[in-house]
């Protein structure tokens, strides 16, 4: 049974599963994510939504089934901003270049460009400490999308942030993607945040994770202001109605 | 944030006040049980054993400081490059760890005829002795400190495909500084008492003669007093590399000792 991993796509899991110790994490997961999109992975909280992205990542093992992953570069924004507390906001955006051996000038020069896309030219020479939560998150995902990935995992990057800073870095990160047309997964509780950026919305199933819906997003409702739109907001319907439908259904 | 002048009171007045009473209390030992000088001489003549004749004793604290930050020095690098060798492997670290510890038992007194024996008598054996007793708490406060490496960075590192040697330089050795310096303070102590010990057994008399041999020397001749000197002297040694490490520690690693 192997997987065909063709040129469309650029992920695919097949009965990916993972259990810690006795309790199933993950379950029996199928799925491709396509070449330049963006996709949304939804479910309550604690459902192992965070586990499978991980596992996207490579940062988990698959106990069961299989994983297939095109060649280029993958950044992966936590939940958490992890930054190195001993390096300032530029030192830590450019971690990446230098990681890869990129001369510093140009590292700089590119961690600077990369500071001022997330709005926060005039703490570049600040350290993690003397940010305020957004603004680490923010330095984050200037990291995350320095190296130009080919693929952006998202765990979750928004959540702890209050919601105008929120609903501004989603509208960032949109439309970065619709300029560079990297492949981007994005693990989320919120509905919105999941029809706004992505074009393919998949639900997980409460604990262990399994996909459960799938729900595409118009074209149209991405193309609306985030807030204000009807569109989105049919959409989020849709997708919320899909997944109290497919839970409603499991537990029958 | 400014000190207020209690807060000053509290930390210069009072130890003074304590360390004049100890003296007065040496003091007043001497002068009721009218003990004799070569058993304890009293702060005034300790004092004039000093002013009568200063130079040697200034020489001999400048040697041993030499001796001191010599054996820190190499303690220093080589603790931390053992230790970070250790780290790098479980495997190596489960093999070798235990025979370190074991090294950590012998009491140096038993090892520093063995560095006379190897180095000759003068500097070398000395400052090998101060290294040898410095060396332990470099190596073990590195090793925790590089183990303690934050999974959270540890995964972001592997998401950036990090080589090992490149995780150990920008994320576990940045990480580890905290316990680094601490190790370094306790090492710093230590190398004093290292160099002293060393002295006793190999250093060589003479003109700049380190305080380790004074103290053997006046003993001899029952210089108490000068003895007495000798020992605040080197106190003051390692007071001194105490506080060069916390200043410099405090002064260029601040950024990595909050997070």
């Amino acid at each position: 049974m192997a997987i065909d991993l063709s040129k469309n796509n650029f992920l695919s899991l097949e009965g990916a599963s993972r259990w810690f110790g006795s309790v199933a994490a993950v379950e029996l997961v199928s799925l491709t994510i396509a070449v330049g999109s963006f996709t949304s992975i939804v479910g309550p909280s604690g459902c192992g939504k965070t586990t499978l992205l991980r596992m996207m990542g490579g940062l988990e093992p698959l106990d069961a089934g299989r994983m297939e992953r095109s060649l280029g570069a993958l950044s992966y924004c936590f939940q958490e901003p992890r930054l190195l507390p001993w390096r300032s906001v530029v030192d830590n955006v450019a971690l990446p270049l230098e990681l890869n051996g990129v001369p510093r000038e140009e590292r700089l020069d590119r961690a600077y460009a990369a500071i001022a896309r997330v709005q926060l030219s005039e703490a570049a020479g600040r350290f993690p400490h003397q940010l305020s939560g957004g603004m680490k998150m923010r330095v984050a995902i200037a990291r995350a999308l320095i190296a130009s990935p080919a693929l952006l995992l998202l765990d979750e990057p928004f959540g702890a942030l209050d919601e105008v800073t929120r609903h501004e870095l989603d509208a960032e990160l949109r439309a970065l993607w619709e300029r560079e047309q990297f492949t981007a997964v994005i693990v989320t509780h919120s509905m919105q945040e999941a029809a706004f950026l992505s074009e393919r919305i998949l639900v997980c199933s409460p604990r262990p994770a399994r996909i459960i819906a799938e729900v595409a997003t118009s074209k149209d409702s991405r193309d609306a202001r985030y807030w204000t739109s009807t569109s989105l907001n049919a959409a989020v319907r849709t997708a919320s109605d899909a997944m109290a439908t497919a839970i409603e259904a499991l537990r029958r | 944030m400014t000190a207020r002048p209690e807060s000053k009171v509290a930390g210069v007045v009072a130890p003074l006040c304590v360390i004049l009473l100890a003296i007065a209390f040496w003091a007043a030992i001497k002068w009721v049980f009218d003990v004799r000088d070569f058993v304890l001489p009293s702060p005034g003549g300790v004092l004039s054993a000093f002013l009568a004749e200063p130079w040697p004793f200034l020489e001999g604290c400048l040697a041993t400081a030499i001796n001191a930050a010599s054996g820190f020095a190499i303690a220093t690098v080589l603790g931390i490059a053992l230790a970070s060798l250790l780290s790098l492997s479980r495997v190596i670290e489960r093999s070798v760890y235990p025979l370190t510890l074991l090294f950590q038992m012998v009491p140096l007194i038993a090892i520093a005829p063995l560095l006379v024996v190897w180095c000759g008598y003068g500097r070398p054996a000395i400052v090998a002795s101060s290294a040898v007793v410095a060396l332990f708490p470099v190596i073990a406060n590195t090793l925790s400190g590089l183990r303690a490496r934050p999974l959270a960075l540890d995964e972001l590192f592997s998401i950036l495909g990090a080589s090992v040697l490149v995780r150990w330089w920008k994320l576990a050795l940045p990480s580890a500084v905290p316990s680094i310096v601490t190790g370094l303070r306790i090492a710093a102590g230590l190398a004093t008492i290292g160099t002293i010990s060393g002295e006793f057994l190999a250093g060589i008399g003479g003109k700049g003669a380190p305080l380790g041999v004074l103290i053997t020397t006046a003993l001899r001749n029952f210089q108490t007093d000068r003895v007495i000197v000798c020992v605040l002297l080197s106190a003051l040694v390692g007071f001194a590399l105490f506080g060069a490490v916390s200043l410099t520690s405090r002064l260029l690693l601040g950024r990595f000792l909050r997070s």
